[in-house]
């Protein structure tokens, strides 16, 4: 049953640790901090885009905070179940559209790695449909092995290339980099690092997709939000290190720059004779994307599988796979199209469904008295075969034993109420 | 665990076809380029790219070529834009171009006179060109520059003009060439004018290695037009002003021998700009040299701290002088506006956004120089 059980598990059984799921958020999270969320956040931010950073990283432990307390009001529930018992019949048009926006964020992710990709001087001959086949191709691969897969392949990458990667790099910027040039502070006023911070609240509304994977994780929910609230602060020390090494680096002429964390790269010369590592910035690019897509298209199909009742995610993995690979195709044909695209997602669809929806969703959920232990109970009996047949039983041995006491003469009230001591 | 291991591999695998198919580059089809210049001649560009020659390359235990002839060969292209001057290039070439490889851009003097924006648009925007490329502009045509068929110590001109710019600052702190992406960064400070390395070929009576020299700096305003050159004596204390000294020898008056000079070698040159602020406005610049020093040829008689005051004394002349030229330009080229707009935000946008040269010309700056010998050398 649906509607009121526990969560089905999917279909590859796949269970994940909290810190592997923080550590899929946190890539999720680099890989459009270090690309679009640069080119926007540079372009109408420009050196205060710190200040934005760090304005924005409260608001998201917030937002995280939110999302677990949700959670918590519907234990061993993911979000399908979650609008299912709180959206009446909203719930199926919902679900429908978180689906859509995981699957546009994965055919736009597709999009941005064959855009970037083509940047590249010895790739820019190579069609855009090889990039993105390529990608789709070994991210599809990854959501049908399923979570467990993807979460340990995703640590591995991250801990060991990502991160040492982009340390080396820093190290290697250090040298054209000025503290001085993040000054001066605010001088076009707060209007755009508000701007900016409304951006990097609203990137962050990926998040939502720990609703989802939230019943997967094996350590229980307290576990993973207090992780959660920790990839919030992973991710934005990341942006800080790229993001502000890139005004370091270019100063005032960042908002010229379209694309400034890999024209950082660019700009790296070492010892006067390895001038290029753009091979680097292809490396984090793969890992980054692929994560990014197989996360999306895996959160698209637990979402559909859960509002169609299907017996397995993977059913829906192969056509959301394909329907990502030619929506990639024929969206976004231009540069500037994609990077617009990317910011009516981020800044228009994930505020509003990473956000505003599940606080709607928690003050629905509170006004209905959902999540109380007293309600856990009630839907508990009305719901679970188990516990129906254990308060059946119960209540016939506190019918014997009243029965045994008025003989004995002792009140019945002195027994315990239905549902409390052994019910 | 083969799962995982499929999937990795799968992750792996798709960085290797991805560059391997349509986009590949076979060494023997390549035209390494190593250096280009770019001149500007009634409304037509023309690039030359100086192209590295692999027959005359040598391979370890071999001569290669003839010891005095460069192992290059020349390109020509030209076109209404930089872009398609370029292009023009990989048309005459029967290997494909590989721009990305050359280490320096020489800008001819008609081409600065009238503007590079266009250049550094097009070596920006193109994927194909590396913006750690460093810059140079030519007195006279940079074709010129290429013509002369001898490279040095180096295996082509392009090579040995970078290494020379190079040089000249790691050494002797003489020049300091900007990359593109330097340039750019410059170009968008507040009412900047930027310093790029002149270059000329050298008078004909100097022996043979030495083809070119790098005497003067080139100075271009904000909208990348030539108008003026920094002469050879003052650039280097204009480059210790913006921030890029790194060492470099100074000949001293001897304080007890007059007529006699010693030498200094300056090392760990710092700077320090504040702009003086008083009633709203900006009323003087201080400005403060420092930096370490060894001599190295000493002065008969003189203490360390008598060597210390004298080479105080000469950094301090020699910032005039270069103060003093930048000023009665009123060319800008240490950017005092953009740490003047970095501190004082406000007033810089209330009172000196549009009229910083004028401003600039008549500002007083208050300069203290302390150089601190350290190290009177190996002998009494």
């Amino acid at each position: 049953v649906i509607a009121g059980g526990g969560a089905r598990p999917p279909a590859d059984g796949g269970r994940i640790s909290a810190w592997q799921l923080a550590l899929i958020l946190v890539t999720v999270m680099a890989i459009q901090d270090s690309t679009s969320l640069d080119h926007w956040l540079a372009w109408r931010v420009g050196n205060d885009l710190w200040i934005s950073l760090l304005l924005a990283a409260p608001c998201a432990v917030a937002g995280v905070l939110l999302l677990t307390a949700l959670a918590d009001r519907h234990p061993g529930s993911d979000l399908a179940e979650i609008l299912l018992r709180t959206a009446g019949p909203l719930a199926y048009p919902l679900g429908l559209a978180y689906a859509g926006l995981f699957l546009a964020d994965a055919f736009l992710s597709a999009r941005e790695f064959g855009t970037l990709s083509r940047l590249l001087s010895f790739m820019n001959l190579t069609p855009y449909l090889v990039f993105a086949a390529g990608l789709v191709t070994v991210a599809v691969y990854g959501a049908w092995l399923g979570i467990e897969v993807l979460a340990r392949v995703n640590a591995a990458f991250l801990l060991f290339v990502d991160i040492p990667l982009g340390v080396l790099l820093a190290g290697l910027s250090i040298n054209h980099q000025s503290i001085a040039r993040l000054l001066p502070i605010l001088a076009d006023g707060p209007a755009p690092v508000m701007w900016g911070t409304w951006l990097i609240v609203a990137k962050f509304g990926e998040f939502v997709v720990l609703l989802v994977f939230l019943p997967l994780v094996a350590e229980g929910r307290a576990q993973a939000r207090r992780i959660s609230v920790w990839a919030v602060l992973l991710v934005t020390v990341m942006a800080l290190g790229h993001t502000v090494g890139a005004v370091l680096t270019f100063g005032p002429a960042v908002r010229s720059i379209e694309w400034p964390t890999y024209s950082q790269v660019r700009s790296i010369v070492v010892a006067r004779f390895i001038a290029n590592l753009d091979w680097v910035a292809v490396i984090l690019w793969v890992h980054g994307f692929v994560i990014e897509v197989a996360t999306f298209i895996y959160a698209a199909a637990l979402m559909l599988a859960k509002l169609f009742r299907a017996r397995s995610q993977r059913g829906f993995i192969l056509p959301l796979g394909a329907v990502t690979l030619v929506a990639s195709r024929l969206t976004g044909r231009t540069e500037p199209a994609v990077l617009l695209y990317r910011w009516w997602l981020d800044g228009y669809g994930f505020m509003a469904m990473g956000w505003l929806l599940p606080l709607l969703l928690l003050c629905v959920t509170l006004l209905r008295g959902q999540g109380t232990r007293r309600s856990e109970r009630r839907r508990a009996r009305r719901h679970s075969p188990e516990a129906a047949d254990a308060w059946r039983s119960a209540a016939r041995q506190r019918r014997g034993r009243n029965f045994a006491g008025a003989r004995d003469g002792r009140s019945a009230a002195a027994c315990p109420a239905p549902g409390q001591g052994e019910g | 665990v083969s799962r995982r291991g499929g999937l990795l591999l799968g992750t792996v695998l798709l960085s290797l076809p991805l560059a391997g198919c349509w986009s590949r580059l076979e060494t023997s089809e390549l035209a390494v380029v190593v250096g280009y210049g770019v001149d500007w001649h009634d409304g037509t560009y023309r690039v030359t790219a100086s192209v590295l020659d692999p027959r005359a390359l040598g391979t370890p235990g071999q001569t290669a070529g003839q010891p005095d002839q460069p192992a290059h060969v020349l390109m020509v292209g030209t076109g209404s834009t930089p872009g398609a001057a370029f292009a023009d290039v990989d048309a005459v070439s029967s290997r494909r171009v590989l721009w990305g490889s050359a280490d320096v851009m020489v800008i001819g003097q008609s081409l600065a006179e009238h503007g590079i924006d266009q250049l550094i648009s097009a070596v920006t925007h193109d994927p194909e060109f590396r913006p750690t490329i460093r810059m140079l502009v030519a007195h006279g045509d940079a074709s010129a520059i290429f013509a002369v068929n001898r490279s040095g110590l180096e295996t082509s001109t392009g090579r040995q003009l970078y290494l020379m710019i190079q040089n000249q600052h790691r050494a002797q702190s003489y020049e300091w060439s900007p990359h593109v992406f330097d340039f750019v960064r410059l170009q968008a400070e507040q009412q900047r004018a930027v310093l790029v390395p002149g270059l000329s070929l050298a008078e004909p009576d100097v022996p043979e290695g030495q083809a070119y020299a790098v005497d003067d700096s080139a100075v271009l305003d904000g909208s990348g037009r030539l108008v003026g050159w920094l002469p050879r004596d003052v650039v280097r204390q204009a480059i210790w002003i913006q921030g890029h000294f790194a060492h470099g020898r100074f000949a001293v008056p001897c304080p007890a021998a007059p007529g006699r000079q010693g030498v200094v070698f300056i090392l760990d040159g710092r700077r320090s700009v504040r702009p003086v602020v008083r009633a709203g406005r900006i009323v003087r610049i201080d400005l403060t040299l420092s930096g370490e020093g060894q001599v190295t040829e000493g002065c008969p008689g003189t203490s360390v701290q008598g060597m210390s005051a004298a080479a105080s004394a000469t950094v301090a002349a020699l910032t005039q002088q270069s103060l003093r030229w930048a000023q009665s330009r009123g060319l800008d080229v240490f950017g005092f506006g953009e740490t003047a707009y970095r501190y004082l935000p406000r007033i810089w946008l209330r009172a000196y956004a549009g009229s910083w040269p004028q401003v600039f010309a008549r500002m007083p700056i208050h300069l203290d120089v302390a150089v601190r010998i350290t190290q009177p050398g190996m002998t009494r």
